[in-house]
């Protein structure tokens, strides 16, 4: 039994590591060629785990090798433009001026219910609004409204634009995010001044405290209401 | 920068199994399959296989298995392992119980499972297809 707990760990920080190479992509932004990757990955890690006859490597030799493969793949693809449509394909016109192109939904093999469900995913639920979707090559349609469907901007209605920034989480969870700190240009006791004026003895009770560059501090303690400042 | 050498010690360690597993697990089974043979052709001429030169070359041959058991269990199917090791120690058995027949079944079996590896695990057109 100790060995099967011994082989699932070493099994479960290997398929960490092949993730962590294999990039963030989430599953919905995956191409149909990393979908079916993952999906061989999690078969293989299988292998090892429970079959204890099988020796680990068996099930760790393909799975760094399809790494291997993945990662000279995306590299191919990211140097190629041809060998990256080649491998997940182009983006398709599914809707233009002239309405559905059927023959779209035809090479796609999609039916007009794909379609409607994608476009009212995007937040239109009727095709009038729509003066382009384009099918993506991860299966995701984009969305294009016509101009009087399309919702109005601040540019649009004369609104007073100013300058958005980051805020930097300064404080999480009772630590320091020493990186921020230094991009905030303040030090530790500047903010633990602050802490102590709203009447907060210890950094360790402070939930998140962020800090944006225009001096708006969102300050939460943990178990209780947050609080705006203004220190700019 | 980081993944690609991550992927370039990734592609070093699969060569390294690679070479070591034609190296370590061809040699010992070569080996262990020359001694069987002689062994065998020993053997066979003989009435009685209850002697002391049988007896010291089947001792002989399962120390040495004994010995490159725990590198070749990285490589090899366990259940194989089990096999094999069952025929080697059998062999012993055989030996000092002077049955010549299953002696000899069992020498043979451990020539098999020592030959046919390389034709199962080997690189060729056969095993990938």
């Amino acid at each position: 039994m100790i060995t099967t707990i011994v082989r699932c760990f070493i099994v479960y920080v290997l398929i960490l590591f092949v993730f962590r190479l294999m990039g963030k992509r989430q599953i919905a932004q995956m191409q149909p060629f990393e979908f079916v990757l993952t999906l061989i990955i999690a078969d293989l890690a299988t292998i090892p785990m429970a079959e204890m006859s099988v020796p680990l490597l068996n099930g760790a030799v393909p799975l760094l090798t399809l790494v291997v493969f993945h990662f000279i793949l995306t590299s191919l693809t990211r140097f190629s433009n041809k060998f990256s449509r080649f491998i997940s394909g182009k983006p398709v016109i599914v809707i233009d001026q002239n309405g559905i192109v059927y023959d779209s939904l035809k090479k796609l093999n999609i039916t007009l219910d794909d379609l409607f469900e994608s476009v009212r995913g995007a937040g239109y639920f009727s095709f009038s609004e729509v003066q382009y979707a384009i099918m993506e090559t991860n299966g995701k349609v984009s969305v294009m409204p016509k101009q009087e469907n399309s919702p109005a901007t601040k540019e649009d209605i004369n609104a007073k634009i100013e300058n958005d920034s980051l805020p930097l989480t300064i404080i999480c969870e009772g630590n320091f995010m020493q990186e921020n700190l230094k991009l905030s240009e303040k030090d530790e006791k500047y903010f633990v001044n602050i802490l102590k004026k709203e009447k907060i003895s210890s950094i360790k009770k402070v939930l998140i405290l962020t800090l944006t560059q225009n001096g708006e501090i969102y300050l939460q303690e943990k178990q209780k209401p947050c609080k705006v400042l203004n220190v700019g | 920068m980081k993944r690609t050498i991550g992927v370039g010690i990734i592609v070093a360690f699969l060569l390294t199994l690679c070479v070591l597993e034609q190296v370590l697990v061809k040699n010992t089974l070569q080996k262990i399959n020359q001694n069987a043979n002689s062994l065998y052709d020993t053997a066979i001429k003989l009435e009685n296989v209850n002697t002391n030169e049988i007896l010291k070359e089947s001792e002989k041959i399962l120390a040495y298995w004994e010995k490159n058991e725990d590198l070749l269990c990285f490589f090899v199917n366990h259940k194989d392992m089990h096999e094999m090791g069952n025929e080697i120690i059998k062999t012993i058995s055989y030996c000092k119980n002077n049955i010549k027949e299953e002696f000899l079944t069992s020498l043979e079996l451990v020539i098999y499972f020592t030959s046919t590896f390389d034709h199962i695990m080997g690189v060729s057109l056969q095993n990938i297809f």
